[in-house]
């Protein structure tokens, strides 16, 4: 370790390229591993910030986005069952915003119960807007997409539908990489969209008397009625994940440029420790003359990995926090948590001694017999 | 005369195929003595430094055996060839090859420490001592860059005689420094054959190195044209 040290501190010219490099590496992990973990929480976010322990969809619907008009008298059915304790209708589809200002946009409406113990609006609405989307037509758009929906003040905010709608307030952390969220009461809803003919919902949503029920309760549904989709809550919010990002474009190219990233990174780290090692060959093919074992020289090699690993974790996160900060205000969902950090900061410590083993190939090139003329 | 430290027998060896190949060494045979200062001269691409390498393990012969101490070294295996040249033989090679972030004592450290598994203090105060019969007592903390040319190879011969080999390589240790540092350099590897017994093979075209050899090759196309015992 001492050489390690050594030559880590001594010879900045070959290892201070090595350590950017590397650095620039591990905040780029960091970054595509925010990115991609923010875009799972968030395509998932309606059914995890709802209080619903099982969502009731179409047979054919696998995910969150792919919500189908079922019928409303399906209710029942749920509600039928003893362990549910309640049920209620939930409202998603797909809509044009006209904006006040002019231009139109895509986006996606989302109409729930505004009950003080309502299973769709949950944590998403909060007490105080549900009054506020009471009243006909009133909806809310997130603070972080306001300008994309032209919320720019309160009152009249365009057409959804050919419909009037007012912007009454806004709820957070619900961004969106696709058609940004309208919420509203589900009578608004209803007008909102008009795909939803009387007599049909998207989702029926149901709590159990305990949310451990909720598995048996999925069962005993599917078991009786074909044709109607049961998840419990993880299984739509893993389903859903899974879908978007293997099924749909956004998240097939996010996923590629994760691992595309990440193989880069891994291959930069490999290439730039192997030219810092394959740097000093004629100094191990010395040492290699005189016989001193290789796995010496390689467990200094590995040293150097790991100190460059740790050196570029440390100066990896501040960078990777200032991107993450600067694409969460240009609107791209990108969230840089504690454990982001314990994570990125392992994998480049990690990735760093792969990557010393991996360049542990250049000792290859020691041939102590070039050192003679 | 002394009893032979290392003989080699009809060593040849060529390089490339077909009409490319070139016979670098032809059906040379030698014998080095303990405590002796050997040196082989002759012209660019006589193929001195490949007998040297020949000699010294670093390359296979394409015919003949090379055998220091009674060991017929092509016969071992890469590992137990490896283990011989840890024991027994020291290289200084024409560039120095100093690691740059080591400073001169560490250079001589790093044998001891990852070769000998001596303990750190230990290491230390031999490659002290070293330094101290190389004249280099004060220069220990200094990084190469810090160092002379001299004082450079001076800390290469440290490093090769530090762990006490019985044979000692040396490829043109001359040929980048100035004649009064260059005899120094001779000096201290005439006194290393002498005072250590170490059998000392050294290669030059420097024909001033001469008057201090106590056997001289003379090498020509891949050949010892002449051998003289002193």
């Amino acid at each position: 370790m001492w050489y390690a040290i050594n030559s880590l501190r001594r010879e900045t010219s070959r290892f201070g390229p090595a350590i950017v490099a590397v650095s620039a590496c591990a905040m780029l992990l960091m970054v595509q591993i925010s990115l991609f973990l923010s875009a799972m929480a968030y395509v998932s976010k309606p059914i995890a910030a709802a209080d619903a322990d099982l969502w009731i969809a179409h047979g054919d619907v696998a995910s969150f986005d792919q919500g189908r008009p079922i019928p409303q008298r399906w209710l029942t059915r749920v509600a039928g069952d003893p362990a549910v304790a309640s049920v209620e209708y939930y409202l998603m589809g797909l809509a044009t915003l006209k904006k006040r200002e002019g231009g139109s946009d895509t986006c996606t409406v989302i109409g729930v119960p505004l009950t003080e113990d309502s299973l769709g609006a949950g944590r998403m609405v909060l007490p105080s807007l549900r009054a506020k989307l009471r009243s006909p037509g009133a909806v809310a758009g997130d603070a972080s997409e306001l300008g994309r929906l032209g919320f720019t003040q309160y009152g009249y905010a365009g057409e959804v539908s050919g419909r009037r709608v007012d912007y009454v307030g806004c709820t957070y952390d619900f961004k969106r990489w696709t058609g940004p969220y309208v919420f509203c009461a589900i009578e608004t809803a209803r007008r909102l969209l008009p795909t939803i003919r009387p007599g049909e919902t998207t989702y029926i949503l149901a709590r159990c008397h305990a949310p451990e029920q909720a598995a048996g309760v999925a069962a005993r549904l599917r078991r009786e009625f074909r044709g109607m989709a049961v998840y419990t809550r993880d299984e739509f919010i893993r389903g859903t994940q899974v879908h978007w990002f293997t099924r749909t474009k956004a998240g097939l190219m996010l996923l590629f440029v994760t691992v595309i990233g990440s193989v880069v990174a891994l291959f930069v780290t490999s290439q730039t420790l192997y030219a810092a090692t394959a740097a000093a060959r004629h100094e191990y093919a010395v040492l290699d003359a005189m016989g001193i074992p290789r796995r010496r020289i390689a467990v200094a090699v590995l040293w150097q990995s790991i100190w460059v690993g740790l050196i570029a974790a440390i100066l990896g996160t501040p960078a990777s926090y200032f991107v993450s900060k600067m694409l969460d205000q240009a609107g791209v969902p990108s969230r840089f948590e504690p454990w982001l950090v314990v994570v990125g900061a392992l994998m480049t410590i990690t990735t760093a001694p792969i990557s010393g083993l991996i360049s542990l190939r250049s000792l290859q090139l020691i041939e102590p017999a070039e050192l003679l003329h | 005369m002394q009893e032979a430290k290392l003989v080699a027998e009809h060593l040849t060896r060529a390089f490339g195929e077909g009409e490319s190949r070139t016979v670098a060494v032809r059906d040379v045979s030698l014998a080095i003595c303990a405590g002796r200062f050997s040196v082989i001269v002759g012209p660019s691409g006589s193929g001195k430094s490949t007998l040297l390498a020949l000699l010294s393990g670093l390359l296979r012969p394409d015919e003949g055996r090379v055998m220091p101490l009674g060991v017929d070294l092509w016969r071992l295996s890469d590992a137990e060839r490896r283990r011989f040249r840890l024991e027994h033989y020291g290289f200084v090679f024409q560039g120095y090859h100093l690691f740059p972030s080591l400073n001169a004592r560490q250079q001589l450290e790093i044998v001891l420490r990852w070769g000998q598994d001596l303990p750190p203090r230990q290491a230390r105060d031999e490659a002290i001592e070293m330094l101290e019969l190389l004249g280099l007592g004060k220069k220990g903390r200094l990084l190469p860059g810090e160092l002379s040319g001299g004082e450079k190879q001076r800390v290469a011969i440290g490093r090769a005689l530090v762990k006490r080999p019985s044979f000692f390589f040396a490829d043109e240790p001359t040929s980048s420094l100035d004649w009064e540092r260059g005899r120094q350099v001779i000096e201290l590897l005439r006194d290393a054959a002498h005072e250590r017994g170490a059998a000392v093979f050294l290669v030059s075209h420097d024909t001033r190195i001469l008057p201090y050899a106590d056997c001289i090759f003379r090498m020509e196309d891949g050949v010892v044209s002449e051998e003289e015992i002193r």
